[in-house]
């Protein structure tokens, strides 16, 4: 088995798939690692993507397309909703295939993928623990063996503990952290619209600073999840507060798989790179600061890591200052987009669930088609003057700016 | 009077995992500052010895499967 490679990336999510497969298609040697034994198992996601960002990694295939989302309903407690069509043409995805064919792909373009291996910890110059990453020490089947490399990508999702490792990895507060719990349920034939996702919103009644999603896979299942905010989380879990939903709006659905997990929603980490290493994906918060999306921007992210990576390679140079350019990349495309994100849920959360029913109830009213965002926006400040507050907030972050 | 101070510096509360409920997701250990909470083959278990009773895991939990109980608490009383 070979023991050195130019690139080791942990973790086969989206992100470390993503990356692995740009490394291999330059013609760099990259090992990929996955500590489960089936890539993309157990799933731990809503399944929705955006079409535009798939397709450049591989083209959209019936195996993992369940079918295109047309718009999302966004409905407040009391049962008012507004349509609006998805901000980009968006699916929804099977992840278990998804991910899988992702790493086909990578193994495809040169990459070699070792699954049930997991990374425990990592090589470092010098042997002290601190120097420059060289690679990696690899578990698979209870033997331990190391595997050198000119460079590492830690793709190894909200766990990370290779960023910890390297010393990258910070711990927002809870306030930034979503709580998240799915079922797949069945059994909704004629209670859903399988191109329609719904979004539920209530601080109060539905979801303390999130939101309960539904996602529909077809005209009878749906993955009907929820995020919550984790410092709200002490008293009720999201489990119980998405089961009072579905008591509620599908009494009597059969459950198909369960699902749990974290996610921070604070915009991307300022440190993403240090001396041999990157880190991209969930292990970096690339993750949507709003909506808590991260498989097309963990790919995006890898995108930007293999671009800057490859000339660092070329170079010989993969010194953390070399490698910089790629948090740079990152803050340009994404940063002021992110920060108004993250400032458009810290409204959400702060307003009162009556003050967003209303809101909602008006959208509901207004002719949301055919009217301009700044007439939109005209409305809803008439109707709702403490906005005018929150929409200082979001001009200066540059959304409406947009 | 050591005996005294021993008894205070000790840790009033541990951590307890409840594994019928655990998903395995990872949320705990993405939140623990001093990393003792560890995800092997879809197991977690906690380090007693690194925990700080932070209690910041508790609440990172989707399904409430972690919980700071008093330290004589007895397995099936700790409410969990
Ligand atoms: C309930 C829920 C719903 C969601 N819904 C959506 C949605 O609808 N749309 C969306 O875009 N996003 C959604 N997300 C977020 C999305 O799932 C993640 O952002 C995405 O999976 C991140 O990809 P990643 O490649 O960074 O990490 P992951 O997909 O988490 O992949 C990391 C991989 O690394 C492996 N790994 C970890 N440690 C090691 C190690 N030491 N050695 C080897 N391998 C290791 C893991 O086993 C895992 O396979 C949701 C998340 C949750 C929790
Ligand atoms: S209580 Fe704090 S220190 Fe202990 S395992 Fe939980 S998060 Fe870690
Ligand atoms: S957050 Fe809860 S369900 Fe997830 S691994 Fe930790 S204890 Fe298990």
């Amino acid at each position: 088995m070979k023991t050195a490679y130019d690139l080791i990336v942990v973790g086969a999510g989206p992100a470390g798939s993503a990356a692995a497969m740009r490394a291999a298609a330059t013609g760099l040697s990259v090992l990929l690692v996955e500590k489960r034994q089936e890539i993309g198992v157990p799933v731990r996601c809503g399944e929705a993507t955006d079409i535009e960002t798939t397709e450049r990694f591989m083209p959209l295939d019936a195996r993992w397309v369940v079918h295109p989302v047309e718009s999302y309903a966004i409905y407040n407690a009391v049962g008012d909703c507004v349509v609006v069509p998805p901000s980009s043409p968006t699916i929804i995805v099977d992840r278990k295939v998804f991910d899988a064919a992702l790493a086909q792909q990578a193994a495809q373009a040169g990459a070699d993928v070792r699954v049930g291996t997991t990374a425990v910890s990592l090589l470092r110059e010098g042997g002290n623990g601190s120097g420059a990453v060289t690679g990696a020490r690899l578990k698979y089947m209870g033997q331990v063996y190391d595997v050198r490399a000119r460079l590492v990508i830690a793709a190894d999702g909200v766990e990370s503990q290779v960023a910890r490792w390297a010393g990258l990895k910070t711990i927002p507060p809870l306030a930034d952290y979503y709580v998240g719990f799915q079922l797949m349920l069945t059994g909704l034939a004629g209670r859903l619209n399988p191109a329609h996702c719904e979004y539920h919103i209530g601080v109060d009644s539905i979801a303390p600073g999130g939101y309960v999603w539904v996602f529909p896979k077809g005209e009878d299942t749906a993955n009907v999840g929820i995020v919550i905010a984790a410092n709200q989380a002490r008293s009720t879990s999201a489990r119980t507060w998405l089961e009072q939903f579905v008591e509620r709006r599908f009494p009597g659905a059969g459950r198909l798989s369960m699902v749990a997990g974290g996610i921070p929603v604070t915009g991307a980490l300022k440190n993403m790179v240090t001396d041999g290493l990157m880190i991209v994906g969930d292990a970096a918060h690339q993750a949507d600061p709003l909506t808590a999306g991260g498989i097309s921007l963990g790919m995006l992210g890898a995108e930007m890591a293999v671009q800057v990576a490859v000339a660092a390679l070329e170079r010989g140079d993969v010194s953390a200052r070399a490698l910089r350019p790629y948090e740079s990349r990152w803050q340009e495309r994404f940063g002021r987009q992110h920060a108004a994100l993250y400032a458009v849920r810290k409204i959400l959360t702060r307003m009162s669930e009556a003050d967003f029913n209303k809101l909602v109830a008006l959208g509901a009213r207004l002719p949301l088609d055919t009217m301009s965002h700044a007439e939109l926006i005209t409305q809803l400040l008439k109707a709702h003057p403490a906005l005018l507050l929150e929409a200082r907030t979001l001009i200066t972050t540059g959304l409406l700016l947009k | 009077m050591f005996k005294r101070l021993r008894r205070e510096s000790q840790p009033t509360t541990r951590l307890v995992i409840n594994h019928d409920r655990c998903l395995s997701c990872g949320a705990c250990v993405a939140v623990c500052p001093p990393d003792a909470l560890f995800l092997h083959d879809l197991h977690l278990t906690v380090n007693h010895q690194t925990c700080t009773r932070c209690d910041r895991c508790p609440a990172m939990c989707p399904v409430h499967a972690l919980a700071l109980v008093p330290q004589e608490t007895p397995h099936h009383e700790n409410g969990l």
